[in-house]
Formats: C-alpha cells, structure tokens, sequence
C-alpha cells in the first residue's frame, strides 16, 4: 500500500538509552499516508518506547524523527535544540495515541475526556465538542455512556473511548501502543474491531501489538523488533508466514501454534526476552 | 464578679478579637498557599537550579522557630531599614513559613497522580498549564485537601505568636489585655482558648465534609 505516497514517518538510526540500559538501537522505518504498520515482538523489545518516541512522549538520544514534516532529533546529535513547545503541540495534535492502560482521566465523565483535547488545544466550541463526542461514541457503540466516569466501564468500553479521545482532535495518524493487551481475553474483540474499521477507513496507524492473527489481517507492513533492534521489515503476510529471519521465526514460534512455523534448530539461541 | 459575668464583660473584645483574627488568618493564607503552590512548582523543575534553590529555602525555613522569624521581620528588618507593621509582618513571616508546608503538601499531591494521566493530556496537545489546570491538579486536590486542612488549621493557631510583638488585635491580644487589667489569667486565657476551638472545628469540618463530597464525585 505504499503507492508513491509520502512518508509520513520516517525515522533514521534512532536510538536511546536508559542510563545505561539501551533500549532502542539504529532504528529506520517510514510510514507512508494511508499504511498500517504492525510493531510485534517480545516484551521488552522496544516497541513501547519507539512508539512514544513517535510523539515525543518520549525523548530519544540518538537520530533523527520527521512526523507530519516535522523534524526532531536525538538529544545527542550535535546541533540539538529542544524541540519548541509550538513544534511538540503541532506534531500531538495531528498525532493520535491510545494507551495499554487506557490513562482516561478518572475525574471526568466520558464525554469530557473525549471534547478536552478539542477545546483545550483548537478552541472548538462547548457545542460542537459535545456533538463531535457523541457522534465519535456512537460510531463505537457506547453514545449511551456519555455522562458515566470511566471507572464504571469495562476496560474494553474505557479502550474504546480512549479511542474516542483520539479521533476527536482528527488526527492523520494514530499510534496503538499494545492496545489490547490489558484486557480481559472476551473484550479483546470489541477493540480490535473498532481499530480494524478504522484500519479500512485509511486511518495511518501504528500499531504494537500481540495480537499475530490480527497483525496479519489488517497490517500492511509487520515490523518485527528484538533485543531494541528492528530485525525484520516487510509485508505482512510475508513476515508472518514465511519470516526471513531467525529471531523472527523464534518469536513466532514462541506465539504461533508451532505448526504455522518452519522449525529451525537455532531458534533457542537468539530467544530470550529482551 | 462571677467568671460568668466576667466573661460577658469582655465578650465583645473577645468577638473583635475573633475576627481579627479570622483577618489575620486569611491575609497569611492567601500569601501561603500562592508562595505554596510557587514552591512546589520549582521543586518539580526541570532546572536543577530553581529545585535546589527551592530544597534549601524549605529546609532553612522549617529549621527556624516562627518566633524567630516573626522577630526579624518585625525588628531585625526594621533596624536594615524595612519597616514593616505588626499586621503586615505576621503575614510576611506566617506566609513564608507556611508556604514551605503547604508547598510539600502540594508536591506531594501533584506527585500523586499518576504518570500516565500527564502523558495522555500531552498526547493531545494540551500546554503545560493546561495539563495542570484540567488534569492534574483536579486528581491532585483530593491528596492535598486533608492535609492542607491541617495545615491550615496550624496556621490559625499560630497567628496568636503576634501578642509577642503586640499591635495587634486578635484573641491571644484581647486575652493578654483583659488579663493583665482583671489579674485573672486563668479565666482570660481559657476563653481565649474557647474562641480558637469553634474556629478551628469549623474549619476542620466544613474542609473534611467538601473532601468527602469531593471524592464522592470523582
């Protein structure tokens, strides 16, 4: 699905630490308009973190980041400039993010959590807001509990507003970051299909996630991270059914019913969680 | 005269004495909890300068009897050429020291809440302020309410330290002067201990019954 469009994301050689636990290494990957990217790997591979980096939730040391053409860099780069407060409000305004935990603000019903970032950051009216909130819960299902707390919905309903949330600043690309993976195993299917419908409106989207089966049916492009390294890029039928590289096929292996994966005997020798 | 009796006499200096000291208490409030909430703000800074200018202004002030602060801000000053009002120097010195207590309770309420809530207002764009205004410090307020009440409630106790610098008409002020005319201390100074009481009942109950209506709501 990468027709020519641009890049909307395009990282090169990104890398930070922790003190002096690395945690992402030389990392490169472009995400063209329109792409959905699927981020698998085992826990502790990165994924999270290269995720936040994406928004600048979290600052990295290394490399360089363009979002929306906005271009930031590693703290350690020479010539670095903390980024302007002006340049991190444009990039998260038309950069969507939806949490493993959900982070809903528990003070605030439903329908507030979702007009916030609107009012608050593009001066869009009360009435219009509200509006924008309940055609946003309407389309996943839950217009019903626009005045509850959140703490009264199900971590699937909280996810699905978290969602919610997202959409309603218009965002041109939305990151999942394990979106699914704090739920109960019965409310997995309620998010993954509002994602997915997302997905077939064109939404760009990247995505860590568990989820292999559904990676495959609605990614483009599967990028396989670990050990903080990406070790596999490529379409996603392809990385999942016939990966190219060992520690690929060791992580599937681990995930997958066995069957699905060539077996290799050196798979044991680069698994490990990271 | 019957203590009773006594005690009507001087009622009415005892009432202006209350207000004063309501005045008193106000005026050092305000200027604690807005130097407070400055504190904390600059001991969560980024820069390491403004934290640690903030870590030592805490500990030197808390290290410091507030007589001794009073007395400086109202004679050390004045002899330096800064001459300050009894009124205005209880404020300055009640404001400085309890800024220091407030601004931990702030801290430790803003602390409180949990990362992610700050991470997704900046995942929509909200600024700073904005963050703090609607996300933080409405979660942050019910750990800072009970101990703020407390806090509070010291602080109205400690306006009564005036009567060691006089010229000023609160209760322990009433109190001192109603003693030293009637030479009954004993009946003076428990009244004046019977008008602290209501006032920092109400306090105490009117913050804790907002507290619970408070986290009723969220």
């Amino acid at each position: 699905m990468q027709n020519g469009t641009e890049s909307v994301v395009e990282v090169r050689g990104l890398g930070k630490r922790f003190g002096r636990n690395r945690v992402l290494e030389d990392i490169d990957l472009d995400v063209h308009a329109g792409e959905v990217v699927a981020v698998i790997g085992p826990s502790g591979a990165g994924k999270s973190t290269f995720l936040r980096c994406v928004n600048y939730l979290q600052p990295f040391d290394r490399g360089r980041l363009r979002v929306l053409r906005h271009e930031l860099q590693g703290t350690e780069e020479p010539g670095y400039r903390r980024p302007a407060p002006a340049t991190l409000t444009a990039i998260r305004t038309r950069v969507g993010m939806v949490f493993q935990t959900f982070n809903l603000f528990p003070h605030l019903t439903v329908q507030e959590n979702i007009t916030l970032g609107p009012t608050e950051t593009k001066g869009m009216p009360r009435g219009e807001a509200d509006d924008l909130a309940l055609r946003l819960l309407a389309r996943v299902g839950l217009q019903d509990k626009a005045k509850a707390y959140p703490r009264r919905l199900s971590g699937g309903q909280q996810q699905r507003v978290a969602i919610c949330r997202a959409l309603a600043m218009q965002p041109e690309i939305m990151l999942f970051d394990e979106p699914t993976s704090m739920l109960d195993p019965e409310l997995v299917g309620e998010v993954l299909a509002v994602i997915r419908e997302l997905a077939d409106d064109g939404m760009t989207m990247l995505l860590a996630t568990h989820e292999m089966s559904f990676a495959r049916d609605v990614a483009d492009t599967v990028v396989v991270m670990a050990e903080r390294r990406i070790v596999e890029t490529g379409p996603a039928r392809e990385v999942l059914t016939a990966p190219r590289t060992r520690r690929t096929r060791a992580f599937l292996h681990r995930v997958l019913d066995h069957a699905a994966v060539p077996d290799d005997e050196d798979d044991s020798a680069d698994a490990g969680e990271g | 005269m019957s203590t009773l009796r006594l005690w009507g006499h001087y009622l009415p200096a005892f009432l202006r004495g209350t207000a004063v000291t309501l005045e008193l208490t106000g005026a050092c409030l305000v200027v604690a909890l807005a130097l407070g909430f400055l504190t904390a703000l600059c001991r969560m800074a980024r820069s390491r300068l403004l934290r640690n200018l903030a870590a030592i202004y805490i500990e030197v002030l808390r290290a410091t009897p507030v007589i001794v602060l009073l007395f400086i801000a109202y004679f050390s000053l004045a002899e330096v050429g800064i001459v300050l009002p009894p009124f205005l120097s209880v404020v300055v010195t009640l404001g400085v020291f309890y800024a220091t207590l407030f601004g931990e309770v702030f801290r430790g309420g803003i602390e409180s809440v949990h990362r992610g809530q700050r991470e997704a207002a900046q995942a929509l764009g909200l600024t700073a302020p904005a963050i703090m205004r609607r996300v933080v410090l409405p979660q942050a307020l019910l750990a800072i309410l009970p101990p703020a009440a407390n806090t509070a409630a010291d602080l109205l106790k400690d306006t009564s330290l005036v009567v060691t610098i006089g010229g000023v008409s609160e209760i322990m002020y009433q109190a001192y002067a109603a003693a030293s005319a009637t030479f009954l201390p004993m009946t003076m100074f428990v009244l004046a201990a019977l008008f602290y009481f209501p006032i920092y009942y109400l306090l105490s109950t009117v913050l804790r019954r907002w507290e619970v209506r408070y986290a009723e709501r969220h």
